[in-house]
């Protein structure tokens, strides 16, 4: 059952140069329950595909269906998770994550379950974290408190833009780890763009590469490492290879848009 | 012995009082200076008790035009920023009124307001009003145009509504921008009061520091110095602890040097 289903999503940014053609054409259909990784060449519009899918912004032409609906506009069936900070600094760590569902009108005995079960769900109940205010906490915490406030809103697709692009490699690589927990425990549908193919190697049941100018399909891979994955599938050779030809295709791609801007030139 | 970071903070705020006042006492002891331009604490203290029957009334009477004219100028600032907050067409409309008057100095329009309310409490209180909510004003129109758009989107994408979006982000977003355009607004609602009341005031603070003026009597006018900014302090330490208490979460850190921050 396809959970998402974008048709001839057409993206242009008028600017005062002319015209820019960021997402031509669109088709994709994502499962229930699919982890799907986009990743390509910077200003491939791959963030720009997963806000139109939020609905935070309108796609020139082309259509956005979940279960089967026409998508109009943002709405809790679709959490984002952004790369830059986006936890209300003006709330502490408890309410941002009981945010949504205070929106929700859920009673407060049941906001307090989920904020304690979501919480634990991303490692966050040592000593009294849940009283700090999020510029007392680092990077990696914050991260964990804006995921756990996208989870515990129940929402149907989880749309996740480089939300680990800032963080250090060890607290990344435990986020991944996390993720991965998170996902089979809750069945989520995820869509997440990265830049970081082994990222996307390690989470994704299928990566969609964007080539860029403008913004199409160019390939389609299917990491099939066994489920539930372990960090270590990271040493395999079948991981390295599988990395190896997606960064020969980066490779293409990226000298593709260098040629183009010479060519532009 | 070792000092704690704090207390060495609090010894360097106390260096410079300590020298005024030995220099102060230094230039007043030896005539260095003419008591005209800077009399002695004994002089001011006998200023004081000459002109104390009279300060009781004076000083109720520009206290309570300025915070009359304060919370006036504070009701339509805070109004009027909300309605902005909430609407594109009023902050549209109402913030470019605010960026035209922002440069323009209020002071200059004391004569106006002589000429447009008559001598007496009535245009000094319109203006306090007006030099107050125009600043908040301009803060919080500045402080909506600022909210990160990441806010806005995060709030959205968790379900919430346009009145929700303003309630649960722009507004406590804003309030310390608020608070903090309140606390300005109060420090110059003072200055507002002594310029205010040199034009034709019979009453009042700033009135007694005309007659004083026109005696050339230094001392008296720097008690009334020393009056209005005592007022002015204990008000601006009172909005101060309100500030503290809503601006909790801002990543702002108090005393610590831009340069130098342990934390």
């Amino acid at each position: 059952m396809d959970k998402i289903r974008l048709e001839k999503i057409n993206m242009t940014f008028r600017s005062k140069k002319g015209d820019v053609h960021i997402l031509h054409n669109i088709d994709l259909n994502v499962r229930d329950g699919e982890f799907v990784c986009f990743i390509g060449p910077s200003g491939c519009g791959k963030s720009t595909l997963l806000r139109i899918i939020a609905g935070l912004q309108t796609a020139t032409s082309g259509q956005v269906f979940k279960d089967g609906k026409l998508l109009i506009g943002p709405g809790s069936d679709r959490a984002m998770v952004f790369q830059d900070d986006s936890v209300f600094p003006w709330l502490t760590v408890e309410k941002n994550i009981e945010y949504g569902l205070k929106i929700k009108n859920l009673p407060k005995q049941e906001r307090k379950i989920l904020v304690d079960y979501y919480l634990s769900l991303v490692g966050l109940t040592t000593r009294d974290l849940r009283r700090y205010y999020p510029k007392e906490l680092s990077g990696g915490m914050r991260k964990r408190v804006d995921m756990a406030r996208a989870f515990a809103n129940d929402p149907d697709v989880l749309l996740m833009d480089e939300p680990f692009g800032m963080l250090d490699a060890m607290t990344k690589e435990n986020l991944q780890i996390e993720t991965l927990r998170i996902w089979s425990e809750t069945k989520k549908t995820i869509c997440f763009v990265t830049h970081d193919l082994e990222e996307a190697l390690f989470l994704s049941d299928r990566i969609i590469v964007l080539e860029s100018d403008p913004g199409k399909v160019y390939q389609v891979y299917l990491p099939h490492f066994e489920r539930p994955r372990d960090v270590n599938i990271k040493m395999s050779s079948d991981f390295q290879m599988m990395r190896k030809e997606l960064i020969d295709v980066m490779d293409i791609l990226l000298s593709k848009e260098s040629r183009h801007d010479y060519e532009v030139k | 012995m070792k000092l704690s970071r704090s207390t060495i903070n609090r010894i360097q705020k106390l260096i410079p009082i300590i020298l005024i006042l030995i220099t102060r006492f230094i230039t007043t002891e030896y005539r260095l200076l003419r008591p005209l331009f800077l009399p002695s604490p004994k002089e001011l203290f006998y200023a004081f008790t000459m002109m104390a029957p009279q300060l009781p009334r004076a000083i109720g009477i520009s206290l309570s035009m300025i915070i009359t004219g304060f919370l006036i100028g504070s009701f339509f600032g805070i109004i009027s920023s909300m309605v902005m907050a909430y609407s594109r067409l009023f902050l549209n409309m109402f913030g470019s009124i605010f960026d035209f008057l922002r440069p323009v100095p209020v002071f200059a329009l004391i004569p106006m307001f002589v000429l447009w309310f008559g001598i007496g409490r009535t245009p000094q209180i319109a203006l306090i009003a007006l030099g107050t909510s125009v600043t908040m004003g301009v803060t919080t129109t500045e402080a909506i145009r600022n909210i990160p758009n990441i806010y806005i989107e995060a709030s959205r994408t968790l379900g919430a509504s346009r009145i929700q979006v303003f309630s649960t982000i722009v507004v406590p977003y804003i309030i310390p921008h608020i608070v903090g355009a309140i606390r300005l607004a109060a420090a110059m609602s003072f200055g507002l009061d002594v310029a205010a009341e040199f034009m034709g005031s019979q009453t009042g603070l700033g009135y007694l520091m005309i007659v004083q003026q026109q005696y050339l009597r230094t001392s008296g006018i720097l008690v009334i110095v020393i009056i209005y900014s005592a007022f002015a302090i204990i008000l601006d330490r009172i909005i101060a602890t309100i500030e503290k208490h809503v601006t909790a979460w801002t990543t702002r850190s108090g005393d610590s040097h831009a340069l130098d921050r342990e934390n």
